[in-house]
């Protein structure tokens, strides 16, 4: 109906599209609210207390009521997470393509790599923290490493999976190995890596937040520990409920900045 | 035989590091408390092995009851989805978005509602593996022809028998592949489930080894959930095999 729409009435397209969007919108907004219906409702029926289940406006009473503690914890928590992202985003493209460029070393360090890896990630925390401490240092290392496995797997899945016949093409014209890397190789890899680049973000914010909660001095993981510990529920909620809201938005960043890049 | 010459001779490359690593422990005189060598690692699994054993099958109880239930309801959840248009339309963005999120976080209001036990920690492997099952189920049943659903119809297949002989058979590697990833999220929601508090479990050897400083004993945790991990997943692999058999990719 609405691609009638637009091909009989071309003057009401943004209208029709506010439509479309309306459409797909409502359904989710819909099941928010009944949620969050659901949620106030059960505390008010039950008379549940807030160590149970505390209300979402006393989640946001408790958020407002200590701002700079809320945002220090927060802004340790992106610190850490980001930190290790882009460092090992950039370890991982760096030594996927030293992989691509010299094979050798792929089958020299590769196998190593994947059986680091195949151990979960949090199994090595605590090693993390007793090798450099309960700073920040020792999340933005495990979380640096763990990303650029994920972007190495990724981008290396990517470089491979261009055509050999292209590559043959650039060769007939007279290109060497780096124009082919630079001018085929790379741009076809990249919806791989940016693949790889969002999966990583959620690993480098719940790797962030469990090792804060072995051991901190600051962040949201250690706020989440530290107030189950004092048995400040609603503490922890604040605390759950914003860890959420940031990897959203880091996780959306991404997604647009891979649209931008990846735009075909 | 190429595949199974690689293998070979990773598994040696393996080996040579490993020995690599215990010569320079051993020339060097590094201490155990730094870098414990792999024969020290490997005493220590082997002289400590009840505990570690009843604390690895503890993990692993819990991991494995919450990705049976997991599997039950994501797949039941899937099929409502496909059922009822509204339901995929009201709640699935939830879903998907629960995999930009570090959900994880919420283990610790597990521990508040479910307590220090076993349960906890398996509602917690349960909604980590339970989201990627029930959108994969979901997938997985769209894939199917419309010729094949319209085939089946003009046999005068009710809607339950097309879903059950048809859609969810064809389904089944999509789920399969939800299924060992869930595997691993269960077992990491198990671990980080017992750091936020429990009596028994690989989780607490890794966490006391940690505050008492036993790095010999760290070790010879991780090298055990590792091998927990491959095992979760070569079972779920080989049922698979079984279960579709017809689907060729590993």
């Amino acid at each position: 109906m609405s691609a009638d729409a637009r091909i009989t009435m071309p003057a009401c397209s943004i209208q029709t599209r506010a439509v479309r969007l309306f459409d797909r919108l409502y359904p989710p907004v819909l099941a928010g609210l009944l949620l969050l219906a659901t949620w106030e409702f059960v505390i008010w029926w039950f008379k549940l207390p807030n160590f149970v289940l505390p209300s979402p406006a006393e989640i946001l009473v408790a958020a407002a009521n200590d701002p700079q503690n809320l945002l220090h914890d927060t802004i340790t928590t992106i610190g850490e997470a980001l930190g290790g992202y882009i460092a090992g985003s950039l370890l991982g493209l760096t030594v996927a393509i030293v992989f691509v460029a010299a094979p050798i070393m792929e089958r020299l360090f590769m196998p190593l790599y994947v059986t680091i890896n195949s151990v979960p990630m949090v199994a090595y925390g605590p090693l993390a923290i007793i090798w450099l401490g309960i700073g920040s240092f020792s999340k933005i290392a495990l979380i640096l490493f763990s990303v650029s496995y994920t972007v190495l797997i990724n981008a290396l899945a990517g470089l491979r999976s261009c055509d050999p016949a292209a590559i043959a093409l650039l060769r007939t014209f007279g290109a060497g190995r780096w124009t082919i890397l630079l001018k085929l190789r790379i741009p076809a890899a990249l919806p791989w890596i940016f693949n790889g680049l969002r999966v990583a973000v959620v690993h480098s914010m719940i790797l962030a937040i469990v090792l804060e909660m072995l051991g901190a001095n600051a962040g949201l993981g250690w706020s989440i520990f530290k107030s189950t510990q004092m048995m400040n529920f609603v503490e922890a909620w604040v605390a759950v409920g914003m860890s959420v809201i940031v990897s959203l938005i880091i996780y959306s960043i991404v997604t647009r900045i891979s649209r931008w890049a990846v735009w075909w | 035989m190429s595949i199974l010459r690689t293998a070979i001779s990773q598994a040696l490359l393996v080996c040579v590091v490993l020995v690599l690593w215990e010569g320079c422990v051993d020339l060097l005189d590094v201490s155990p408390d730094k870098l414990p060598a792999p024969s020290v690692i490997l005493a220590t699994i082997w002289s400590d092995r009840s505990a570690l054993a009843s604390a690895v099958a503890t993990t692993l109880y819990e991991a494995i009851i919450g990705l049976l239930a997991a599997i039950l309801v994501g797949v039941l959840s899937g099929i409502a989805f496909f059922r009822w248009r509204l339901l995929e339309r009201m709640f699935l963005p939830y879903f998907v978005g629960s995999q930009a999120v570090p959900i994880i976080a919420f283990g610790a209001i597990m521990i508040m509602w479910f307590g220090n036990g076993i349960a906890s920690k398996a509602v917690i492997a349960f909604y980590l593996s339970f989201f990627p099952i029930a959108v994969n189920t979901l997938a997985g049943i769209r894939t199917v022809d419309d010729g094949e659903i319209g085939l089946l119809r003009s046999f005068g297949a009710k809607p339950r028998k097309i879903l059950l002989k048809l859609q969810l058979p064809a389904a089944l590697p999509s789920i399969f592949t939800a299924v060992r990833l869930g595997a691993s999220l269960a077992l990491v929601g198990a671990i980080v489930g017992e750091w936020f508090g429990a009596a028994r479990g690989i989780g607490v050897v890794l966490l006391t080894a940690m505050f008492d400083y036993r790095i010999p004993q760290l070790w010879a945790a991780i090298v055990l959930i590792g091998l927990t991990g491959a095992a979760l997943f070569g079972v779920v692999a080989s049922i698979q095999k079984k279960i579709a058999w017809w689907q060729t990719e590993a």
